[in-house]
């Protein structure tokens, strides 16, 4: 949803901010398999940023939180499926539930992604429910 | 203050929705949804009677009813007082020295004389019968199948000598996962207790094999197949009633006798 930032974001600004959220994008093309690259960028994108304007940071930090909460659920699917080709797991009910459990997260977290970087590089801010909340907590201008 | 609670709220009910949606899902017969056990039953049938055709086209199947009757009888106990249907259990006895048996799809099981030859007791003969028959009612054959060489190819198997040989081999010479191993086992002793039949016998087996494995070739196969006797004899043991009396034997002495006379 878009709400009001603080002060009025320049052009520089809402490049930065919407490539953290497209960082985490080209990641995920790269790095389904491997669910931890997908963070890695955007941690490292949030790195390299953490010095720059508030309206970059809080960015940033959004994308970076919503990524992090991501990285179990695709991590515990990773090695469970990891399990069943190489060890002693079978394909179960509860395995095709999970997958498509996660399936539904991943793609709702990139749309609102994707949503989100059009949005920032608009100038618009942003905030998603829990994350951006969050995110005002602990991103301070 | 208040910017925390929202957050701790938001939190919670994020976690509540998501739990939720793995519940909800993760709970679905998706297997039934989609009658993927209807049609790996019917694939398993197929490859069933396709691998029936295989066996009586290059394998020596034993006609002697002296080497048929004891597999017959104790298999027909087995499941009778199992609740098995055994008009459903096809066995063959094939002629061959290796020490081997093992099930295949379409709830067919293969017991090759050299084991029949290896059995000290009739028990002995039960307990490995009694483990392959829990691998058939498990359907443990066609999970491995797929596992080993994918269910499509399964599905589209046709009357391929070589790739019906591929799927023979693959089950006599390859172990299951020892999960399925140890339920195997597991089921196998509740099938002897229940039929009157001496678990303990079906250790003693595996303890040979375990201890045998360097000596004797011909215990290969076998030992390829069930890795990690000893560990499992162990877990059979434990699993045994420590108060169960050694029970009378099952088959009528003359029947064994014949039998070990006939190898």
């Amino acid at each position: 949803m878009a709400h009001t930032f603080p002060y009025s974001p320049g052009e520089h600004e809402t490049e930065k901010a919407s490539n953290s959220y497209l960082m985490s994008l080209v990641a995920v093309i790269a790095g389904l398999p491997l669910p931890i690259i997908n963070l890695l960028a955007t941690l490292f994108f949030f790195l390299a940023n953490r010095k720059g304007t508030y309206f970059v940071r809080w960015h940033c930090t959004q994308a970076l939180l919503s990524q992090a909460s991501l990285l179990f659920i695709n991590s515990f699917g990773f090695w469970w499926t990891i399990d069943i080709i190489f060890g002693d797991e079978v394909i179960s009910n509860r395995y095709v539930g999970y997958l498509i459990a996660a399936g539904i997260l991943n793609l709702t977290e990139l749309i609102a992604t994707i949503h989100a970087a059009i949005q920032t590089r608009k100038g618009r801010h942003i905030k998603w429910w829990f994350y951006g909340t969050l995110t005002d907590l602990v991103c301070r201008p | 203050m208040k910017q925390t609670y929202t957050v701790l709220l938001q939190g919670l009910l994020l976690l509540i929705a998501v739990l939720l949606l793995f519940v909800l899902l993760m709970g679905t017969d998706w297997a039934g949804l989609t009658n993927a056990e209807e049609r790996s039953e019917q694939t398993a049938q197929r490859v069933g009677e396709l691998m029936y055709d295989f066996i009586n086209e290059t394998e020596e199947v034993a006609t002697d009813t002296a080497l048929t009757n004891p597999v017959h009888q104790l298999i027909q106990k087995l499941c009778r007082d199992n609740g098995i249907d055994y008009s459903s259990v096809t066995f063959h006895v094939l002629l061959n020295d290796e020490v081997n048996a093992f099930a295949l799809p379409g709830r067919q099981l293969v017991v090759y004389t050299g084991l029949l030859d290896e059995c000290r007791n009739e028990s002995e003969l039960a307990g490995v019968l009694a483990h392959e028959l829990a691998h058939i009612e498990q359907d443990h054959v066609m999970k491995k199948l797929a596992k080993e060489l994918g269910f499509s190819m399964l599905s589209t198997l046709t009357n391929d000598g070589e790739t019906l040989g591929l799927v023979f081999e693959t089950l006599g010479s390859s172990a299951y996962d020892r999960e399925l191993e140890i339920a195997a086992d597991m089921a196998a002793v509740e099938y002897l207790e229940v039929a009157g039949l001496n678990p303990r016998a079906f250790a003693d087996i595996l303890y040979r094999i375990d201890g045998m494995q360097d000596s004797s070739p011909e215990f290969l196969d076998w030992i390829s197949t069930h890795p990690d006797a000893q560990s499992r004899a162990e877990a059979v043991m434990d699993a045994v009633d420590s108060e169960l009396p050694i029970p009378e034997p099952v088959l009528p002495s003359a029947m064994w006798d014949d039998m070990k006379a006939a190898l």
